[in-house]
C-alpha cells in the first residue's frame, strides 16, 4: 500500500464524494484508514462560548481600528503578551523590527558593507536565514515597560531585588531591571516608543530609566556593563527628551539614531554610528560621532576622536600585531576582540576604524569559516584496512592516531571520509564514518541548552527527543554550551544519542531534507550562506543534504557547506586544492580525469584554488563533473614590518631583512626608524620578484593629523595622485620637508575629495 | 471548508478594511479553535489561542505575501507557533478529563448508545495525543483543521511527499492506538 493511493481517496472523500462509494473496491487496509480518517473528521468537540467569540471577534476589530488592546491569554498570564498594537504602529514597528533583527550584529559586524552602512533591508530579508514570516512581533505595553520582544539562547532577566532568571520572549522589564545574555545568545528589547535594544552575546545592561513616551519628553537611561548592543532610537520631537546608553569608560546621547556599543573585557568601549549622530561624553569632554565613524573609549580618559569605520570579510593571510584580512592589514591591540581563533587561511570578518593617518584598527574579527584549502570529502566503499591506511574505493587513505573512525567499520561497507590533503599528495583521513541509511539522518550540534525536559531538550532552538538511551553529561544546567549528537527520524524528530558540555565554541554538522533554498532551511532548521559556503549544484527542496557550519556569536547558524547526501551509488568526490598542471590536470597531487561532460568553470590558471566535484571510480582514478575556480593564485604576497634603518635605496628591516627598493619605485612616504610598513611583491613579466608598493601603516612615533593641510609638527596632509590617475588618489601624512617633491609630481595639498 | 482563500479579502483586510477582517475571522475561527482544542484539550486557553493568533495575524498582515504561502497555511504557522510557545511554557500537556471530550456530544438519545459514543470519542481523543509530535500535527491538521495536503505541507515547511507519508503513518498509528485501546477496555 503506497500513501498516494491513500491520498487518492482522501482526496475524493474530502471533494465531498460519497463515503461508502469511496470505500467500495478498496484493499481492507486502505479502508480502514479512510474510515479512521472520516472519524476524525466528525470528531465532535466542546464549542467555543458564544459570548468569547463575541469579544473576540470586536477585540480583532478594535485592534484594527487602533484601539490598544491586550491579548487573552495575556488575561490568563500578565507576563506575557501576543500582539495589540495599532496597525499603523505594528507596520512602522515591524520595518524596524525586521532592521533590527536581521542588522543587529549581523551587518554591523558581520556582513561587512565596505561602507559600514546598513543594508536594505527587505533585500537582507530575502537573502537571510531569519527571514521569517512568523518572527514575533510583540509591543511594549506602557511607557515605563519594555518588552523582551526575541530572544536567543540563553536570556536571562533580574527585577529589583530579585534574582537573575530565565527569559522568553513576551517578558518585561522596567527601571531598575537588568538583562544578560549568554553565549551564542542574543535578546532585543522593544520600547514602548519604537526604540529597539538588542543585545548581543555575553552581553549585560541594566535599564537605569525608563520613561519612552511618545507624547512628551522621553528619558532612557541604559548602562552597558559588557558586551556589544545596537540600538534603533526612534526619532523624538521634543528637545528634552534623553537617550543616553552608559559604559564603565564614558556615556553616548542621541535624539534619534542607530548606533552599536561595545564594552570589551577591559572595560573599554567603542561607539559606532550607522545612522544620525552620537554625543559621546567622557573624563567631561564631547565629542560627536555621525554615520559611518566610531569613536573608542579609554577608562578616565577623553574620547578619541570620531574615526571612520571600515567592515568586511575575506582570507586571513597574516596573523599578529598586523593582521591582513582579504588583503586589508589592520592593527591589532589589546582591545581587539577576535572571535574563534581565526589562523591564516581560514575566512574571518573584521570591523574596525581608521585613525587620522590612515592606521586601520581592528576592533573585533570573527573567524567564520576554517581554510578550504586542501581538504576532500567523498563516500565511498572500503576495500582495505589496515592500522596505517585504508584503501576506500581505490583511494589509499592515511590514518593517523587522531583520524575518527567510527567503531565496526569493516571491508565492503560503505563510509563517508573527510580529510585534507597533506603535503607529498597524501591523503590524510581526518573521520570516516559508516553510512547507515536505516537508521535516519546523522546529526551533530553545538549550541545553547534553553530546556531542559524529562523527554525533550530544546538546544538554540532545536527540540531534540531524549531517551533512556540518551548518554547526557552529568550536571548539564540551562545555558550550558553543548554538543548534541543523534539522528534525525524519518517523522522529523531529533533523536538525540549523546549530549556532552564543551567549551564555548560552535559548529554544526547534520543531514536532512532541503525545505527551502531561499532562504535555507534544512529539516526545519534554517541557517545562512554566503560566498564561501560550498554549495552542491542541482540541489532542490526535498533533496537529502549534510550541512556543515558554524554557530555565530550572535547564535544564528552559517553553513560552511551544503553536499549531496546520497550519490547512489556514484561514490562523489569533493575536494578543494591548487591546480599544479593542466592538461593532464594535476590538483593537489591528484590525478583528475577530464572529459567533455567536464565543466570547467572560471579561467582557471597553474597556482589557482579550484573545487573539484566528480565521481570516484574503481581503481581510484577521479572523474570531474564540475572544476571551478575558487581563488586565482595570488602571487603578490604583502609582508609587514618594521624600519630598522634607511638609506633612501637600502632598507633594512627590524626581523633583519634587507631590501633594495627598484629605482622606479616612488615613495609616497618618507621613512624612518620604526615604522611600520607594508610591502608588496609581486612577480615581473619573468616570474621574478620585485617590490611594487610600500604603504607606511603607522609611524613610529604618534602621528599628528594636520587637515589644513599645513602642520604645525612636522607633518603634512596631502591628497597622492599616482601616476596622475585620480581614481588612485588616496590621503596621506607626510613629512613637511618631503611636501614639494609630491608637489612636483602632481600631488595636491590637504585631503583627497 | 474553503481551500481557497479569496486573496481580495485578504488584500481588503491588510488594507484596513474591517469588514474583510471581521469575513477572515468568521471564515476561519471554527476549523482553528478546533485544531487548538484538540492540540490542547482545554476549552478555556483554546479560546484563548484562537483569539491571539487572530491578532497576530493581524500585526502580520502586512509581510504576508500570497505568492508564498496559502493563506490558510500561513494562519496555521502562526497558530502553530503560538502551540509551541504554550508547550514549552507550560511543559507537558495534563491529562484529558473525560467531561471535556465529550462535552460537544448530543445530550439526548438513548443512555447506552450515547455512553459508548462517548467512550468511542475518548478513546479517539487519547489515541490522538499518543500519536508522536509530527504525526499528530499532520493529523490534526488535515483532518481536524481540514487543510489541504498542499496547506499541511505549508504549514508545517515540509514536502507534499513527506504529508502523504506522515498522514498514512499517523492514520495507522491511531488506528492501532485505537484498537489497542479497545482491546485494553475490554
Amino acid at each position: 500500500m503506497n500513501d498516494d493511493l491513500l491520498q487518492q481517496q482522501l482526496a475524493r472523500l474530502e471533494a465531498g464524494e460519497q463515503f461508502e462509494s469511496v470505500l467500495n473496491g478498496l484493499p481492507a487496509e486502505v479502508a480502514e484508514l479512510v474510515r479512521t480518517a472520516a472519524a476524525l473528521r466528525d470528531l465532535p468537540h466542546p464549542p467555543p462560548a458564544a459570548a468569547a467569540l463575541a469579544r473576540q471577534r470586536q477585540r480583532l476589530l478594535s485592534a484594527q481600528k487602533g484601539e490598544k488592546t491586550m491579548s487573552d491569554s495575556s488575561r490568563s498570564s500578565r507576563r506575557r503578551i501576543f500582539g495589540g498594537l495599532s496597525l499603523a504602529g505594528a507596520v512602522g514597528l515591524l520595518l524596524v523590527c525586521v532592521f533590527v533583527a536581521l542588522g543587529a550584529g549581523v551587518l554591523l559586524f558581520r556582513e561587512g558593507a565596505d561602507d559600514g552602512l546598513v543594508k536594505d533591508p527587505d533585500e537582507v530579508m530575502a537573502n537571510s536565514p531569519l527571514a521569517d514570516p512568523f518572527a514575533s512581533t510583540l509591543d511594549a505595553p506602557d511607557p515605563q515597560t519594555a518588552l523582551l520582544q526575541g530572544s536567543r539562547g540563553q536570556v536571562e532577566i533580574q527585577v529589583v531585588g530579585g534574582i537573575w532568571e530565565s527569559a522568553a520572549a513576551g517578558e518585561m522589564i522596567a527601571s531598575g531591571g537588568r538583562l544578560r545574555t549568554g553565549p551564542l545568545s542574543s535578546a532585543t528589547l522593544a520600547l514602548y516608543d519604537g526604540c529597539l535594544v538588542t543585545l548581543g552575546s555575553d552581553t549585560e545592561v541594566l535599564i537605569a530609566q525608563l520613561d519612552a513616551r511618545r507624547d512628551g519628553p522621553r528619558v532612557i537611561e541604559i548602562v552597558q556593563v559588557s558586551g556589544e548592543t545596537f540600538h534603533v532610537v526612534a526619532q523624538s520631537t521634543h528637545l528634552a527628551s534623553v537617550y543616553e546608553v552608559f559604559t564603565p569608560s564614558g556615556s553616548g546621547r542621541v535624539q534619534g539614531t542607530v548606533f552599536a556599543v561595545t564594552v570589551s573585557a577591559n572595560q573599554e568601549s567603542s561607539f559606532s554610528v550607522v545612522e544620525g549622530a552620537v554625543a559621546v561624553t567622557a573624563a567631561g569632554e564631547t565629542v560627536v560621532a555621525t554615520a559611518g565613524e566610531t569613536t573608542s573609549l579609554h577608562s578616565g580618559e577623553p574620547p578619541l576622536p570620531p574615526a571612520s569605520a571600515f567592515s568586511g570579510e575575506g582570507t586571513v593571510t597574516q596573523i599578529g600585531e598586523f593582521w591582513i584580512i582579504g588583503g586589508q592589514a589592520m592593527l591589532v591591540d589589546p582591545a581587539t576582540l577576535i572571535v574563534g581563533d581565526p589562523q591564516v587561511g581560514d575566512w574571518a570578518a573584521f570591523a574596525g576604524r581608521i585613525l587620522p593617518g590612515g592606521v586601520r584598527v581592528a576592533d573585533q574579527i570573527t573567524l567564520i569559516h576554517f581554510s578550504v584549502v586542501d581538504t576532500f570529502s567523498f563516500n565511498g566503499t572500503v576495500e582495505t584496512i589496515s592500522d596505517t591506511s585504508w584503501v576506500v574505493s581505490g583511494l589509499t587513505l592515511s590514518i593517523v592516531p587522531e583520524t575518527v573512525i567510527d567503531a565496526e567499520i569493516e571491508v565492503g561497507d560503505q563510509v563517508e571520509v573527510s580529510g585534507t590533503i597533506a603535503e607529498g599528495n597524501v591523503f590524510l583521513a581526518g573521520e570516516i564514518h559508516l553510512l547507515d541509511e536505516t537508521a535516519g539522518l546523522a546529526f551533530n550540534f553545538a549550541g545553547v541548552v534553553e530546556a531542559i525536559g524529562p523527554d525533550e531538550w530544546v538546544v538554540s532552538d532545536i527540540a531534540v527527543a531524549i531517551t533512556a538511551e540518551t548518554v547526557i553529561d552529568p550536571d548539564i544546567v540551562t545555558g550550558d554550551v553543548v554538543q548534541v549528537s543523534g539522528q534525525i527520524l524519518p517523522e522529523g524528530i531529533w533523536r538525540a544519542e549523546a549530549i556532552t558540555r564543551v567549551a564555548e565554541s560552535g559548529t554544526f554538522d547534520f543531514a536532512g531534507v532541503v525545505i527551502s533554498t531561499n532562504p535555507w532551511n534544512v529539516s526545519g532548521v534554517p541557517f545562512g550562506v554566503d560566498a564561501g559556503t560550498q554549495i552542491d549544484d542541482g540541489i532542490q527542496t526535498g533533496n537529502r543534504v549534510r550541512v556543515r557550519g558554524v554557530v555565530l556569536p550572535t547564535g544564528e547558524w552559517l553553513a560552511e557547506s551544503i553536499l549531496q547526501y546520497d550519490q547512489g551509488q556514484r561514490h562523489a568526490i569533493h575536494f578543494t586544492a591548487r591546480v599544479e598542471t593542466i592538461d593532464p590536470w594535476l590538483i593537489g597531487g591528484t590525478l583528475v580525469t577530464v572529459d567533455n561532460h567536464t565543466q570547467i568553470l572560471g579561467e582557471i590558471a597553474v597556482g589557482d584554488l579550484v573545487s573539484v566535484r566528480g565521481n570516484l571510480l574503481p581503481g581510484g582514478e577521479v572523474v570531474a563533473n564540475k572544476i571551478i575556480l575558487v581563488a586565482a593564485d595570488s602571487t603578490c604576497t604583502l609582508t609587514v614590518g618594521t624600519v630598522a634603518a634607511f638609506d633612501g635605496q637600502t632598507l633594512s628591516l627590524l626581523d633583519g631583512q634587507t631590501i633594495v627598493l627598484p629605482p622606479e619605485l616612488v615613495l609616497d612616504v618618507d621613512l624612518a626608524v620604526n615604522d611600520t610598513i607594508v610591502i608588496e611583491t609581486c612577480p615581473d613579466d619573468d616570474g621574478l620578484p620585485i617590490i611594487t608598493g610600500l604603504t607606511l601603516l603607522e609611524e613610529g612615533d604618534q602621528v599628528t593629523t594636520d587637515t589644513s593641510g599645513s602642520g604645525d609638527q612636522g607633518q603634512v596632509v596631502i591628497c597622492h595622485i599616482p601616476s596622475g590617475d585620480l581614481s588612485r588618489a588616496r590621503t596621506l601624512s607626510v613629512a613637511a620637508s618631503a611636501v614639494d617633491s609630491h608637489l612636483a609630481h602632481g600631488d595636491l595639498l590637504g585631503p583627497c575629495p | 471548508m474553503i481551500d481557497i482563500v479569496d486573496h481580495d479579502t485578504v488584500e481588503r483586510a491588510r488594507r484596513g478594511d474591517s469588514q474583510a477582517l471581521g469575513r477572515l475571522y468568521d471564515e476561519n475561527h471554527a476549523a482553528l479553535y478546533r485544531y487548538l482544542w484538540a492540540r490542547l484539550q482545554d476549552r478555556k486557553l483554546a479560546e484563548d489561542l484562537t483569539g491571539d493568533v487572530f491578532l497576530r495575524m493581524l500585526e502580520a498582515l502586512p509581510r504576508y505575501r500570497p505568492s508564498d504561502v496559502p493563506f490558510r497555511a500561513w494562519l496555521y504557522r502562526i497558530a502553530r507557533n503560538l502551540l509551541v510557545d504554550h508547550y514549552r511554557k507550560a511543559g507537558i500537556r495534563q491529562a484529558v478529563p473525560l467531561q471535556e471530550t465529550s462535552a460537544g456530544l448530543p445530550t439526548a438519545g438513548a443512555p447506552e448508545p450515547l455512553v459508548e459514543r462517548i467512550l468511542t470519542v475518548e478513546r479517539m481523543h487519547q489515541a490522538l495525543a499518543c500519536l508522536d509530535g509530527a504525526l499528530q500535527e499532520v493529523v490534526s491538521l488535515r483532518f481536524l483543521a481540514g487543510l489541504s495536503l498542499r496547506e499541511t505541507a505549508a504549514t508545517l515547511g515540509k514536502t507534499q511527499a513527506a504529508v502523504k507519508a506522515l498522514q498514512h503513518r499517523g492514520l495507522a498509528a491511531l488506528r492501532l492506538a485505537f484498537s489497542e485501546g479497545l482491546m485494553n477496555d475490554e
